[in-house]
């Protein structure tokens, strides 16, 4: 039995996996893959897709400090010109999609960065990768691949996160004693006691969910089965994998490019920290800024080298935004507008929604045209997850209608 | 018109209780202010179930909050998400209740719009709404104290429980790493409850106690991000102690130099986990850990802050530990660790406030930021210094600034620094919950920590994290959606539990805030001994969901099974890295931390953690099972019962019924010892697992008989070198070869024994 036909079976049964009594729908092969990548702390969009800049040398009280003048255009979008944000624009524009003046609500890293990748402000709703590895491809090993940020779960899937990814033979084979010759060499148990044994631990989930049966335990016992299920597809990891991986979030690329490639998994958080800069703002920011950057191209690259690109959306983001003044370190405090730029499969390219005014305060839109216009709506976290509910297929899952619904979220067409 | 509002004389009980005819659940009985027995509603419960959830949390505090259009007026409630809100929102309805105008009571004169109210009327007079308010009033003045706590969930009763001895085992395991002896679990037998709190008190003072102590709290302070290489001591200043890289002076080839590289950076990233340690040791109350005016360093550590040596008994002990002040530091405990300065830094403009967050977090049992839990609306902050004078900000800022002020002393370095023009005049004056005195201005953090030792949320903060450490999850938080058809159920089960967190506050208390008195009653509760609850129905289930320890074990909690249990670690030479924990080894893939990018264990496993643990089962049987076998029967660990010439059948397949007895007791014996299951000789589960042995030993005897299997068992089984010594055996000493097949077999049963849920998980 493999996993898929484990969970099916389990799910006809009735039994629980993880969540118990909630019904999931069969799994297709996987052919959309979602990455989310997190600028922790808190950027300045004003330093990257919602530029401001300074009218002159002599503005008192800049938004930015590089000249309005300077401000770079990519198509329909604009950019800050600083870093090598030219050549990621210009590379990038036709399949990104800007929205900027999103109001997180927060100025609280916590709860923005929940607000962020859950869509919702309140505690308890699961990170939308977790949200979509957990109903789409909940039988792949690695499913949700997290490097940090917000990934709560919501019980919906196990994350999975790496480390030395040199040790992956030893993973994939766990009945190889040789790593380095894991098919023809030495094993611990010849393949029919390894079975052997499998089943027997296979046999015994019945007492013990009987012996010890509280809903925490059998959940547990559930969770440590449906993971069993799966493992010899941990294998395919290993042939996808380059020989050198990067370091940062060019590495935390490569690993979920292989992930996907294989088949095992289904999205991925990534992460950079380094935006929360409350002093020395322009120095540190555009630094950080232009890692993020540099690993998001890297990212599109490794999709490519992969055949998976065509497959691939990448949402990224953060807690919040900065404010629109420096304060008197030269840095940027919290600021509860921001922005978010979408890239990729189903995502409109070269199009910019909504917008700030000058110091930053966000526009509303017209909820049918999405033109800016006075009284409209101003857009949310809850509205960007709505449509990649839509996008990624799963608002109509009854889990997600029923445990994490998004009341009372107009659905904006954000993406079409 | 002027309203005169007057502070109302204190009411005696029996006048109090004259308003019983108007209110609700009211008894009339002539009990002045203590009831008891069944049926009796404490005031905290009354006031949760009649006021604060109909009428507080679903209506006043859309105003009433620190960010509403009524922050200015007396009540100001604290939102459902705060800890203890609820009883501190009973303390702001008892102040305002002291208060009356025209003889109308300002707590019902308000919201029934007999005196003016901005919001209008809520209710009206009469209303059953007025009569609970009038009944919580005169419980204001008449306390209703249960004996009892109330009934709760009455869920807890459906639950079945670990015996005695299982506790012992589990308490054991998870407090110092070991199995319970022969001797203690009979103790247990005969002695119950007392027996078992003898022997965790005599727990509590091993080494390894404190070991799981630091890791605890390491999991909050994180301070642990220092621990490798010089991390530690480069963070201190080398002006103020030109000293700190000591050891890189001392020759390699001496022992006092190899030591003095190994622990002194190490010493120095510990210094807040060993001082709460040593606190819990000596039995000190627990707020010394904030209020200590010394640090606790070993002979290196006190080497790298330049201090005299001569006070320890052995300068190369790293285990002796001494109580030490560097001269001029105003020392606080935790509070002023440089380790703990530096994991939480601040900036010019960040002035402190993220280490107040941290100390309302760690040390307060309060997330500051859930105060500000409504949205925030930036484009309404328009004011001049909004951290002081907007609603949007002050919410979390009238309480965080005053204690990041008394930070004032202590620079972004977490060097000791007097600021040269003062604490900043734009932001509030250091404090905490008042103003401090102009004199504590030189000792800043010595006052704070007297000041947070004195609130009972610090209590609170010792309990939930021994609760959570024990436990494997933090406190429930309150339920608060109402539309939940199990919300009361969930509301009585939360209650229940807060009842007993409250048993323990008050226990630690009383005893002085040693830590120490709180384990033995959690561990005796049935939140820790939770096992079976059969025939739940499907709500009850989703009630009890919390319930219960079972969680995945961490990489260290593995390790230290592995070494109770097996005798070693995972690791096939001793000099070799732990595979479970070290960082280049598994550690991250399996849910570790790395206190510095990683900080929250994985609790649920993915398909990489399931291979690793099949790997771990494999490997740790392929390196034991030999190694067992060639010791002396009475020296094992894991085969004391069987020879490895015991086979289970005869050369012509008939059963060998005395090596088939001893093989299935072997079997029951290792179900004890690995899996803490006692069974009964002919149990399915002995069964189950020596038809696993049976049919392995079939399939290998056959294969050595017609040469498709060796005779030599691999070379990582073989037992050819002592794993502590690392010295290679005597050629006749060693075991190399498995001729019946029989250790095979073994390594099969052990296999399956390690890679289950009971030995993965701590339940």
């Amino acid at each position: 039995m493999d996993r898929r036909d484990f969970l099916r079976l389990a799910g006809a049964a009735g039994l629980s996996v993880m969540l118990p009594g909630r019904g999931f729908a069969q799994e297709a092969p996987i052919d959309h893959f979602f990455v989310f990548v997190h600028a922790g702390g808190g950027w300045d969009p004003t330093m990257l897709c919602d530029p401001k800049g300074m009218r002159n040398e002599e503005d008192e009280d800049p938004v930015n400090h590089f000249l309005t003048d300077d401000i770079g255009t990519a198509g329909n979008l604009r950019y800050a010109p600083i870093g090598d944000h030219r050549a990621f624009f210009d590379k990038h524009y036709q399949r990104t999609l800007v929205i900027n003046g999103v109001d997180s609500q927060t100025n609280n890293h916590d709860s923005g960065t929940r607000h962020m990748w859950s869509g919702k402000l309140a505690e308890g709703y699961p990170a939308l990768a977790a949200l979509i590895a957990g109903t789409q491809a909940r039988s792949k090993p690695m499913a949700f691949i997290s490097n940090g940020g917000y990934d709560l779960t919501g019980g919906l899937v196990a994350p999975t996160r790496t480390g030395n990814i040199g040790l992956i033979n030893r993973i994939a084979f766990p009945n190889a004693i040789d790593p380095r010759n894991p098919v023809e060499g030495e094993r611990y148990h010849t393949d029919a006691t390894y079975e052997r044994i499998q089943a027997a631990l296979e046999r015994r989930r019945g007492w013990l969910g009987q012996r010890y049966g509280l809903p925490k335990a059998t959940a547990t016992q559930d969770a440590l089965y449906a993971a069993r299920v799966g493992k010899n597809e941990v294998r395919q990891l290993s042939e996808y994998l380059p020989q050198e991986l990067e370091r940062g979030l060019k590495g935390q690329a490569q690993v979920c490019c292989a992930a996907f490639r294989a088949g095992i998994a289904k999205t991925a958080n990534l992460t950079r920290g380094g935006f929360d800069t409350h002093g020395n703002h322009d120095d540190a920011h555009t630094a950080s800024m232009s890692d993020l950057l540099a690993g998001v191209d890297f990212l599109w690259d490794e999709a490519e080298r992969q055949g998976i690109a065509d497959k691939l959306t990448v949402v990224m983001g953060s807690d919040f935004g900065r404010t629109p003044s420096y304060n008197s370190g030269n840095g940027k405090d919290h600021w509860a507008i921001t922005s978010v730029m979408l890239m990729g499969k189903g995502i409109p390219g070269n199009r910019v929604i909504g917008g700030t005014d000058e110091r930053v305060r966000p526009l509303t839109v017209d909820p049918g045209t999405l033109a800016l216009s006075d009284g409209g709506i101003r857009i949310e976290p809850g509205h960007i997850h709505a449509a990649l509910r839509r996008l990624a297929g799963v608002d109509s899952e009854q889990t997600v209608q029923q445990v994490f619904p998004l009341i009372g979220v107009a659905n904006l067409p954000l993406l079409g | 018109m002027r309203w005169m509002t007057t502070r109302r004389p204190w009411r005696p009980a029996g006048l109090a209780l004259a308003l019983c005819a108007l209110a609700v659940g009211c008894d009339d009985s002539e009990q002045p202010a203590e009831s008891a027995g069944a049926g009796c509603v404490s005031d905290l419960e009354f006031f949760q179930q009649q006021v604060s959830l109909p009428v507080l949390e679903a209506d006043c505090v859309n105003c009433h909050n620190p960010q509403g259009i009524a922050n200015q007026s007396m009540l100001v409630l604290a939102s459902a998400g705060e800890t203890d809100y609820l009883r501190r929102n009973f303390e702001v309805l008892r102040e305002v209740a002291a208060f009356e105008r025209d003889g109308v009571n300002l707590l019902r004169g308000m919201p029934t719009n007999q005196i003016p109210h901005g919001g209008g009327q809520r209710f009206k007079v009469g209303s059953d709404t007025d009569k609970a308010f009038q009944e919580l009033i005169r419980r204001f003045d008449a306390p209703v104290v249960c004996e009892a706590s109330s009934e709760g969930s009455g869920l807890l009763a459906k639950v079945e429980l670990v015996d005695l001895p299982g506790t012992l085992r589990k308490a054991k395991l998870q407090l110092i790493g070991e199995l319970p002896t022969v001797e203690e679990l009979e103790q247990v037998s005969s002695g119950g409850a007392a027996a078992l709190e003898a022997l965790l008190t005599g727990y509590m003072q091993e080494d390894a106690f404190y070991e799981t102590l630091k890791r605890w709290w390491n999991d909050d302070l994180l301070t642990d991000k220092y621990a490798r290489g010089d991390e530690a001591t480069n963070l201190l200043d080398s002006d103020d102690f030109p000293r700190r890289h000591y050891y890189r002076d001392l020759p390699d080839d001496t022992e006092a130099g190899q030591l003095a590289r190994r622990w002194s950076n190490l010493s120095v990233a510990r210094e807040p986990l060993e001082l709460i340690a040593h606190v819990v040791r000596s039995e000190r109350p627990f707020s010394e850990v904030l209020t200590a005016d010394y640090m606790l360093l070993n002979p290196f550590s006190a080497q790298v802050y330049g201090l005299d040596t001569a006070a320890f008994d052995d300068p190369l002990n790293p285990m002796e530990f001494k109580a030490l002040k560097v001269d001029g530091v105003p020392h606080a405990g935790v509070l002023t660790s440089p380790m703990f300065l530096n994991r939480y830094p601040t900036t010019p403009t960040n002035r402190n406030r993220h280490r107040a967050r941290t100390v309302y977090r760690l040390f307060l049992a309060t997330d500051i930021l859930q105060k500000a839990d409504r949205p925030v609306d930036p484009t309404q902050i328009r004011d001049h210094n909004p951290t002081m004078n907007n609603p949007q900000c002050t919410v979390c800022h009238a309480s965080m600034d005053p204690v990041a002020g008394a930070f004032q002393n202590w620079d972004d370095r977490g060097r000791y620094r007097l600021p040269e023009e003062g604490w900043f005049s734009d932001m509030r004056p250091p404090g905490f919950e008042a103003d401090m005195p102009p004199d504590d201005w030189g000792r800043s953090l010595q006052w704070l920590a007297g000041q947070i030792a004195a609130d009972e949320r610090f209590a609170l903060s010792a309990v939930y994290a021994v609760y959570t450490g024990l436990v494997g999850r933090r406190p429930l938080t309150n339920p608060q959606d109402q539309s939940d058809p199990r919300f009361e159920a969930k509301l009585a089960f939360y209650n229940e539990e807060q009842a007993f967190l409250r048993t323990l506050v008050d226990a630690f208390q009383a005893g002085g805030q040693n830590l120490k008195v709180i384990i033995p009653l959690v561990i005796e509760s049935p939140f820790y001994r939770a096992l079976n609850a059969p025939g739940l129905s499907e709500d009850e289930a989703v009630v009890l969901a919390p319930l219960g320890t079972a969680r995945l074990l961490t990489p260290e909690e593995l390790s230290a099974k592995l070494v109770a249990t097996l005798g070693r670690p995972w690791q096939a030479r001793v000099n070799d890295r732990d595979q479970l924990t070290h960082r280049d080894e598994f550690l991250f893939f399996i849910g570790g931390i790395d206190s510095d990018q990683i900080t929250d264990r994985i609790s649920e496993p993915n398909g990489i953690m399931a291979n690793i643990a099949l790997r771990m089962a494999s490997d740790m049987a392929c390196l034991v099972t030999a190694e067992d076998f060639n010791r002396p029967l009475a020296e094992r660990h894991l085969f004391p019962l069987v020879e490895a010439s015991y086979r289970p059948e005869d050369d012509n397949g008939f059963a060998v019924p005395q090596a088939e007895e001893a093989i299935r007791a072997n079997i029951r014996y290792l179900h004890q010892r690995l899996l803490g299951e006692v069974l009964t000789p002919g149990h399915p589960e002995e069964d189950a697992t020596y038809e696993l042995y049976l049919q392995t030993w079939r399939e290998l005897f056959a294969g050595i008989r017609n040469e498709q299997v060796p005779t030599a068992l691999p070379g990582r089984c073989r037992h050819e070198r002592d794993f502590w010594s690392d010295e290679a055996l005597e050629d006749d000493a060693r075991l190399r070869y498995d001729p019946e097949g029989t250790l095979r077999a073994w390594h099969a049963v052990l296999t399956y024994l390690l890679a289950d849920w009971r030995f993965l998980y701590h339940q």
